[in-house]
């Protein structure tokens, strides 16, 4: 087993765990299509939409396993138009957010902000 | 309970733009939403997406007028978001598909044509500001539409029209 499998397979058996700080979240592909996949959300305050000078809106940050089907391949996200489903605030009703940027990526994981 | 004439014109503008949203045969722009932020941001962003919200008002001397109480003209600027965020395997130029949602927007706004600048009877004109491009690093790419409408009340009372 290469480093580069090592990798993908602790992000999503480590790191993506639910048993510890991973949970269940939506992920909504532009063509309709949707699947659960684990990951790990970091909800923080509003920011102001660097687009939109005077437009707060909540952010948050979206660590997936990079893979087809226990997270997001990064091959396969777009984006314009891919979505999230989580809640805003743990605790709330899920809603529907636009993941905005790609972060960061690599082999193992995908780092993505959700507005 | 009577509106400030600036929210009637607030919601005119809302209401005109809202006619776009399904609407793909007057306007090739098929606007997805119209939004009119809450404080919490009640919206996230969207491909075709118009957000309204409320700039700078400043008071126009030349068209106000004395009294008891004085009417006081106040151009109030609104900013028309509009959000691009086509697919990545899109491949029209995304100012050709800014372009075209601007036009659209503005045909909509401009209707009806012998009118429209009074946003149903509440305003002397609105004219179109400087529009701002705006491009990010991956993020949503899109346009501010700055609508100026200068409009005319009693100085102690803003539902009031004069």
């Amino acid at each position: 087993m290469t480093l580069h499998d090592l990798i993908k397979q602790d992000a999503e058996s480590v790191f993506c765990n639910a048993d510890d700080f991973a949970e269940s979240i939506v992920y909504y592909k532009r063509n309709g299509r949707s699947r659960e996949i684990k990951a790990v959300v970091t909800r923080t305050n509003a920011a102001v939409l660097p687009e939109g000078s005077d437009l707060n809106t909540p952010v948050f940050e979206i660590a997936v396993p990079n893979d087809q089907s226990s997270g997001i391949a990064s091959d396969e996200l777009d984006l314009g138009g891919d979505e999230i489903g989580l809640s805003p605030r743990v605790g709330q009703p899920v809603s529907r957010r636009s993941i905005v940027r790609l972060l960061e990526h690599d082999e193992g994981m995908l780092l993505l902000e959700c507005r | 309970m009577p509106l400030a004439i600036v929210e009637k014109i607030a919601v005119e503008i809302y209401d005109r733009l809202s006619a776009m949203v399904g609407d793909s045969t007057s306007y090739p722009t098929d606007v997805i939403e119209v939004v009119r932020p809450t404080r919490f941001a009640n919206f996230t962003p969207r491909d075709r997406q118009v957000i309204i919200t409320q700039g700078v008002a400043s008071p126009v001397p030349e068209f106000s007028c004395p009294g008891i109480p004085p009417a006081v003209a106040i151009a109030q600027q609104f900013n028309i978001r509009l959000h691009v965020m086509p697919s990545e395997r899109n491949t029209d130029a995304i100012d050709t598909l800014l372009n075209q949602f601007a036009s659209d927007v503005r045909k909509c706004i401009c209707q009806p044509a012998s009118s429209w600048h009074t946003f149903d009877g509440n305003a002397l004109f609105g004219v179109f500001g400087n529009q701002i491009t705006f491009t990010s690093d991956g993020g949503l790419e899109g346009g501010n539409l700055p609508l100026i409408v200068t409009y005319r009340v009693s100085e102690d009372d803003p539902t009031e029209l004069r």
